[in-house]
């Protein structure tokens, strides 16, 4: 069965998307990550104009995120404190990132270095997730934060405005997830995806955080950043597909649903080789998109503001700051 | 670079050397001044006749909730003893490209590229093969071709917006390329829209057969599923001892009705509720997916324990 989507005015197989959805979903519930860097590709490939595959597919992003994140929350893997100091920092840390952008694009070769930067460092991502968790499922240690007697020591421990993240077990300053999560904001603006690859791992290696409460909380900070890049995108640029977007949400809840079913059947170390493994497959895809040759080799742009509006918020962050 | 990739092409595959020879003459017709060449259709000594104008069915291609494509049926009447071309133009429209290019190994975005005032679609259909009917010369005046459609457009390099909308905004001037750059990003140009399926040309569609008052045309055809709503320029040729000695033309509407249309109107008419509709309705959708799921886990509950 065909379905005429609004906006992009084409018709499209109802199955199709949906099932698309639902991979995309079962990846997000699973992994905590948006999948939006699979998303936009795949409607891309089924005709969907670029620029509205990527904007609905953010629409579609904040249905998967809600689902996963009333999921999550149920099974007690949401640690909201934490997640809103993520969303802030991101949000600081995307404004910056597209300036960066800019200045880069105005000294040119920025693509080369932006690729490569972005092969090298889910590379190394990837391979250090598998390598560290396959050594500890094969020693048999179960994955165990730091309690706050053991972080102590730390020398973090010594920066100010230190507060307690009970969901997640941890004590840090709340300049450390704010300024980490300021960094990956950057990061996301110079590659163009939302940062659940780098943002996973981040949480779990340097703020202690267990893995299942990472997840719960990366689709908490997805849900806020995909909702308002939404309103932005229908509001400024008119590309938000609402059936396109519903359709794959349809799909992606129920994936998500799964997701979040099948991650307490794994343990933390399972869930983080996945997501390593998952790394590698796009640093392949990326490699293989720099060496093969296109088969036609100019193509139309894909890239929307996705972190433009959100300019005006890191702004807003930078005066209160600054004060 | 860009320069001797053409020779390149021309080695690799017989049908991208054909775009490339004729891309190169496109190139140079139009690099030469700054303005576009443009060939105004009916300017000879000899304008073609007006024929009568062709029968569509149906008029209008109504697109609803669940458009599944539509048959299109195209007739008509021309002058006696003539082959038939049919065009279907799309409205002209600028847009912007990324092209990639061999950096050593390796496949870099090395420019950007603005093309102004392209077909959004262009299907050609015709008796037979468009160099048995028609010398090249009318190929080109009438512009039935993709090669002689570029011949309207402008392509420019060196881009610097990334979206339409800032371009306009900035008034960004950008750079007209040379002939051999631009012979290149013309072919590009009409692979790209002939993989999409925008631009597309089938020989021998065109069924004609005698009739008492001249020759009697018949095209049908699937409409793409893949292009959007809009107004298309449905042109008939008929062609005589290789030159065009009629024409006629008329409008198809392709425009969303019901439920399509009137989401359409609201993303353009109140673009930000509509913005905060599609969040409110997302968060609902996944609200509810976890409501039913999390329902459907507890009634298991019980029975299982039961058992």
């Amino acid at each position: 069965m065909r379905i005429l989507l609004p906006i992009a005015g084409i018709s499209v197989h109802l199955w199709t998307v949906v099932g698309i959805g639902g991979i995309i979903g079962l990846l997000s519930g699973l992994l905590g990550i948006g999948g939006g860097f699979l998303l936009t590709p795949i409607l891309m490939m089924i005709g969907v104009p670029p620029t509205i595959a990527a904007a609905s597919g953010t629409n579609a992003i904040v249905a998967t995120s809600s689902s996963g994140v009333a999921a999550h929350f149920r099974l007690n893997n949401v640690d909201f404190k934490m997640g809103a100091i993520l969303l802030l920092g991101g949000l600081a840390g995307s404004g910056i990132g597209v300036h960066l952008v800019h200045i880069l694009r105005q000294l040119g070769s920025a693509d080369l270095a932006i690729s490569l930067t972005y092969i090298v460092m889910l590379g190394l991502v990837g391979g250090l997730i598998i390598r560290d968790s396959w050594r500890k499922l094969r020693s048999g240690l179960v994955a165990r934060p730091k309690r706050y007697e053991e972080e102590k020591s730390s020398v973090l421990s010594r920066l100010p405005l230190q507060m307690e993240f009970p969901h997640s077990g941890v004590r840090h300053s709340i300049f450390l997830p704010f300024v980490l999560c300021l960094l990956v904001g950057v990061l996301t603006a110079i590659m163009g995806v939302a940062g659940g690859f780098v943002l996973m791992p981040m949480m779990v290696y340097m703020l202690r955080m267990p893995a299942h409460v990472a997840v719960g909380t990366s689709l908490f900070q997805a849900l806020f950043t995909c909702a308002g890049a939404t309103v932005m995108q229908a509001g400024s640029n008119h590309i938000v597909d609402l059936v396109l977007a519903l359709l794959v949400a349809i799909g992606s809840t129920i994936g998500a649903q799964i997701g979040a079913r099948m991650s307490r059947y794994l343990r933390g170390e399972q869930l983080m080789i996945l997501l390593g493994f998952l790394a590698l497959g796009v640093m392949f895809k990326m490699v293989a998109d720099l060496v093969v040759t296109p088969v036609v080799p100019i193509s139309q742009i894909a890239r929307i503001d996705f972190l433009k509006p959100l300019q005006h918020v890191a702004a807003g962050l930078f005066f209160f700051f600054g004060r | 670079m860009e320069v001797t990739s053409i020779p390149k092409c021309r080695a690799r595959a017989g049908r991208r050397e054909r775009w490339a020879v004729l891309a190169l003459l496109m190139a140079g017709a139009f690099t030469a001044g700054a303005a576009p060449l443009r060939i105004a259709p009916g300017a000879a000594s000899l304008p073609p006749a007006q024929m009568p104008t062709p029968r569509l069915v149906p008029e209008m291609i109504a697109m609803g909730t669940f458009y599944d494509g539509a048959h299109v049926r195209i007739e008509g009447t021309a002058p006696a003893m003539s082959g038939v071309v049919v065009t279907i133009e799309g409205t002209e429209r600028d847009e912007i490209f990324d092209r990639k290019g061999r950096v050593g190994p390796i496949w870099l975005t090395v420019d950007k590229i603005h093309v102004q005032s392209a077909p959004s679609v262009f299907l050609r259909f015709s008796s037979a093969a468009l160099g048995s009917l028609l010398d090249r010369e009318e190929v080109q005046k009438y512009q039935l071709d993709e090669a002689a459609i570029v011949c309207r457009c402008r392509i420019l390099c060196h881009c610097k917006c990334d979206s339409m909308d800032r371009m306009k905004m900035s008034g960004v001037d950008d750079t007209v390329p040379d002939s051999l750059y631009a012979a290149v990003l013309i072919s590009d140009f009409l692979k790209l829209k002939e993989h999409d399926g925008r631009y597309e040309e089938h020989p021998g569609s065109v069924h004609i057969a005698a009739a008492n008052a001249g020759t009697n045309y018949a095209l049908e055809f699937e409409w793409p599923k893949n292009i959007a709503p809009g107004r298309y320029r449905v042109t008939v040729y008929a062609c005589r001892d290789r030159r065009v000695v009629a024409q006629s033309a008329t409008l198809l509407h392709v425009e969303e009705v019901g439920f399509p249309e009137y989401m359409a109107k609201m993303a353009s008419a109140k673009p930000w509720e509509y913005g905060a509709v599609a969040v409110l309705v997302s968060v609902l959708a996944g609200f509810l997916t976890d409501l039913i799921t999390s329902s459907l886990r507890r009634r298991r509950k019980p029975e299982t324990k039961r058992a």
